[in-house]
């Protein structure tokens, strides 16, 4: 079976070479057959790293310990599920994983495409292909999944080697999430080399208007959503699997998963600019080349051992690679950037600083600005040691002091900038749209001060998050009342009917409230306190409000792990809310400890219960409890962020001409009235 | 007789006052402690090299004993009076400037600092610099009054709110 992934992968090899000459000799000589030849190869690829993949995973489920890889990342008693996961859980599977998405969006496009876009599509075809050859240049002779295991005899030579059993899967990633999160994470740093070949491809075939963005805005939504939403779910596995109570650590890797969702973002705002205004045509290629290149350089990071992470893969010698790869498509991208600059003129001009223009403006430079400076603390180290030869640390403290304000700042921006008329918001407008929530906000924030928050940056926040709920509240309000009031729909139904008929800007604010929600929960994490304690069964222990009771220690012992187990009764005001079970696990193949933890999540707080281990002489347990607050809103914001992602994917209803006529009477009237 | 007695209670209240002051600067002393704890814990890297966190977010809690040993040095230099930036200083000394969680604000450590703020002051000049240029060329090109721009950008605002397609 390893032979015939082999095989694939060199097939592979051959038909993504093919692809990419065949689409370009094409265009060359205006031939049909060819263009479609180099698109048909392209499928041809997605179908053998299908094989490749499918192979990997046959020897992982048969315990094929032949193979290196399914020696080192799992074991006979690993559960099937986990056997799944460790498809990615090591250097050349995950690799792997990443260029078989990469051929699925890559078939997905050329099919969808194939009678669209004529002149473009064969470029787009040679630039998802070209990425595609990186990828199975490294799966061939860089980092292959299928190299068999051997030994080297005394004498230099080699010989084939099967251990009884593997070393098991690293046991942080024996977490259901874990079984999810990377192949998302990969959705969603693949996902932007659609747009990214589509933008080349514009520039390449000079089809330079609007065309190559309202083509790709769904798939750079899709990519920013998956991105969006694997960050979120390594938020939650840091959460319940690490057992360091927070969700966020601003670790190298966690960086790397943000760098390009920031600049995603920043492009998902400032095409809207090109689209309606043909402004900042320049800009946009800009931000899709740079999201483009921090996925690659995201995965650069954590695999190059450049910096050192907590769940970064092992360092290995592909860094190299991949920056040679990363300066050959920034350079290439630039190159092409510049001889087309030119022909990427805006049509219109800014008219004011107060517009909606200038807000995406601002928004964009606030995210790049927290890209930068994301991007400058992870690299810090490395250039520090360059310049001074001292190493130093840039951890948590930083980033959260370089980031916080800048944060707050994109929260008020979300909040000002879909109010603002394009081209020129008057003064009357700015009133009408801003007085209220202002000052509604500023009057909740006093009253808040007084009943105790007063750390600066957490009440800024709420403040904030307040403004930006007001302010999008108002826009469904005022939306849903004229519908209401034109087609006798009720208050509900107009909202529904409302969103429903302009997905793009109701899942937009539907999005930006996710991000407020969001931001509550992070406000909540400067109010959070934690302390150990020893107990013994029946001996209590006490965090805030909550009481804490010790019922149970025991033990437990799985084919894959041992553990001791804590069952603990949770009193808040003397009466019994919940029983948590934290655990603290060793694993067998590994023999490496990980904490279970156990968290009881409300609204309000979460008490998150780490069984940290035994005192010196054995007789008491040790406990560390935390008390989070909000933590639970940072998960409903992620929901709602995903929510309203989908809402604007979705294509616009139409409404019966009937009702639109009605409808759009009634608008005109309150028009009239406005006025 | 009375005047004992009243300098007895007198002594009785000044001994309580002495006590229950105690008692409360011991409490706020052990809270400021525990607080100081956790707030230099989180300036301090761990050292065993393999959370790549701070001292207070280890997570291998007890297994980590390079961690457990640095918390207990910790906890007795604050127990000694040393203040924070002693204590930080002795702690870079003994391990190396890396086991500060940030760097210190110093040097060519300033660079790391003030980089991401200099970039969003530059890119913030920048971006109003470009704006009031192409505004100022637009409004020498356009021919429209301000009242007429404002009555333009309004219709365009009601367009926007009420056609239905965005």
């Amino acid at each position: 079976m390893a032979q015939f992934g082999q095989f694939s992968l060199a097939l592979a090899f051959v038909v993504t070479i093919y692809s990419i000459v065949a689409s370009l000799l094409g265009i060359r000589f205006k031939n049909d057959k060819l263009i479609a030849s180099g698109r048909n190869a392209a499928i041809g690829t997605f179908v053998c790293i299908t094989m490749a993949i499918l192979c990997l995973f046959y020897l992982l489920m048969s315990s094929d310990f032949s193979i290196q890889y399914v020696a080192e990342h799992s074991n006979r008693d690993l559960p099937l599920y986990f056997k799944l996961s460790a498809l990615w859980g090591g250097q050349e599977g995950s690799l792997l994983l990443w260029g078989w998405l990469l051929t699925i969006y890559s078939a997905i496009v050329v099919i969808q495409n194939r009678r669209k876009h004529t002149a473009m599509m064969p470029y787009v075809t040679s630039v998802l292909m070209f990425t595609s050859l990186f990828f199975t240049t490294m799966h061939l002779f860089v980092v292959n999944p299928f190299t068999q295991l051997v030994t080297v005899q005394p004498d230099g030579s080699r010989i084939a080697f099967v251990p009884a059993d593997g070393q098991g899967l690293n046991p942080l990633l024996q977490y259901i999430l874990m079984i999810i999160h990377p192949p998302i994470m990969y959705l969603g740093l693949v996902g932007f080399a659609v747009p990214f070949a589509f933008a080349m491809a514009a520039m390449m075939s000079r089809q330079l208007g609007d065309t190559w963005i309202r083509t790709t805005r769904r798939w750079t939504m899709i990519a920013w959503f998956f991105l969006g939403t694997a960050i979120l779910l390594g938020g939650k596995w840091a959460y319940v699997e690490l057992g360091w109570g927070g969700f966020w650590g601003w670790d190298p890797v966690e960086n790397a998963s943000l760098m390009p969702w920031l600049i995603g973002t920043a492009f998902l705002h400032s095409v809207m600019v090109q689209e309606k205004k043909g402004m900042l045509k320049v800009w946009n290629m800009v931000l899709i080349i740079l999201t483009y290149i921090m996925c690659i350089f995201g995965t650069f990071l954590t695999r190059s051992g450049v910096v050192s992470s907590v769940h970064a893969f092992a360092q290995s010698s592909i860094g190299g690679y991949f920056l040679a790869f990363i300066m050959i498509v920034l350079s290439g991208s630039l190159y092409l950037l510049t001889e087309r600059l030119p022909d990427l003129k805006s049509e219109n001009q800014m008219e004011s600083i107060v517009s909606r223009e200038s807000s995406f403006m601002f928004n964009n430079l606030i995210l790049l600005a927290s890209c930068f400076a994301i991007f400058w603390g992870t690299m810090f180290p490395v250039i520090s040691e360059a310049v001074t030869g001292d190493k130093v640390t840039v951890g948590p403290p930083f980033f959260n002091r370089v980031n916080v304000p800048i944060a707050v700042f994109l929260l008020f921006l979300t909040g000002v900038g879909p109010l603002l008329a394009w081209r020129k918001a008057s003064t009357n407008s700015l009133k009408r749209n801003f007085l209220w929530p202002a000052g509604i906000a500023l009057a909740a924030g006093g009253i808040l001060y007084f009943l105790g928050v007063n750390h600066f940056y957490s009440w800024i926040s709420v403040v904030m998050s307040i403004f930006v709920t007001i302010c999008i509240g108002r826009e469904f309000y005022k939306g849903a009342r004229a519908r209401a009031t034109g087609s006798g729909e009720n208050f509900v139904e107009a909202v529904v009917n409302l969103t429903l008929r302009n997905t793009r800007r109701y899942g937009g604010y539907i999005v930006h409230f996710g991000f407020v929600l969001l931001f509550i929960g992070w406000a909540g994490q400067a109010f959070t306190s934690d302390s150990q304690n020893e107990a013994g069964i029946g001996d209590t222990f006490s965090m805030k409000q909550y009481v804490l009771r010790v019922d149970k220690l025991g033990v437990e012992d799985t084919p894959n792990y041992k553990s001791q187990k804590a069952t603990v009764s949770l009193f808040e005001y003397g009466k019994k809310v919940a029983i948590l079970y934290p655990e603290r696990r060793v694993y067998k193949a590994s023999q490496q400890p990980t904490t279970e933890v156990s968290i009881r999540s409300t609204l309000r707080e979460d008490i998150y219960l780490v069984f940290s281990g035994s005192n010196p002489d054995g007789s008491k347990a040790i406990f560390q409890v935390y008390y989070n607050p909000l933590v639970m809103w940072v998960w409903i914001g992620g929901i709602i962020l995903g929510l309203g992602t989908l809402i604007a994917l979705l294509p616009n209803k139409k409404i019966p001409a009937k009702d639109s006529r009605a409808v759009r009477t009634q608008e005109a009237k309150q028009v009239e009235v406005g006025s | 007789m009375q005047c004992a007695h009243r300098r007895q209670s007198k002594l009785k209240l000044v001994r309580r006052a002495f006590l229950v002051a105690f008692l409360v600067s011991a409490t706020f002393s052990f809270a400021a402690d525990h607080d100081r704890m956790n707030a230099l814990s989180d300036q301090l890297m761990c050292p065993c090299g393999g959370c790549n966190t701070t001292l207070g977010f280890c997570p291998h809690k007890l297994e980590c004993g390079s961690g457990v040993g640095m918390k207990k040095e910790l906890a007795q230099m604050i127990d000694s009076g040393m203040d924070d930036k002693t204590i930080l200083a002795a702690f870079a000394e003994k391990y190396g400037k890396q086991i500060l969680s940030a760097p210190p604000a110093t040097g060519f450590n300033l660079a790391a600092w003030l980089m991401p703020f200099f970039a969003l002051g530059f890119g913030g000049v920048v971006a109003v610099y470009c704006i009031r240029r192409f505004s100022a060329r637009w409004s020498t090109a356009s021919t429209n009054t301000v009242d007429a721009a404002q009555y333009q950008s309004r219709v365009e605002e009601e367009l926007r709110k009420y056609t239905p397609e965005d």
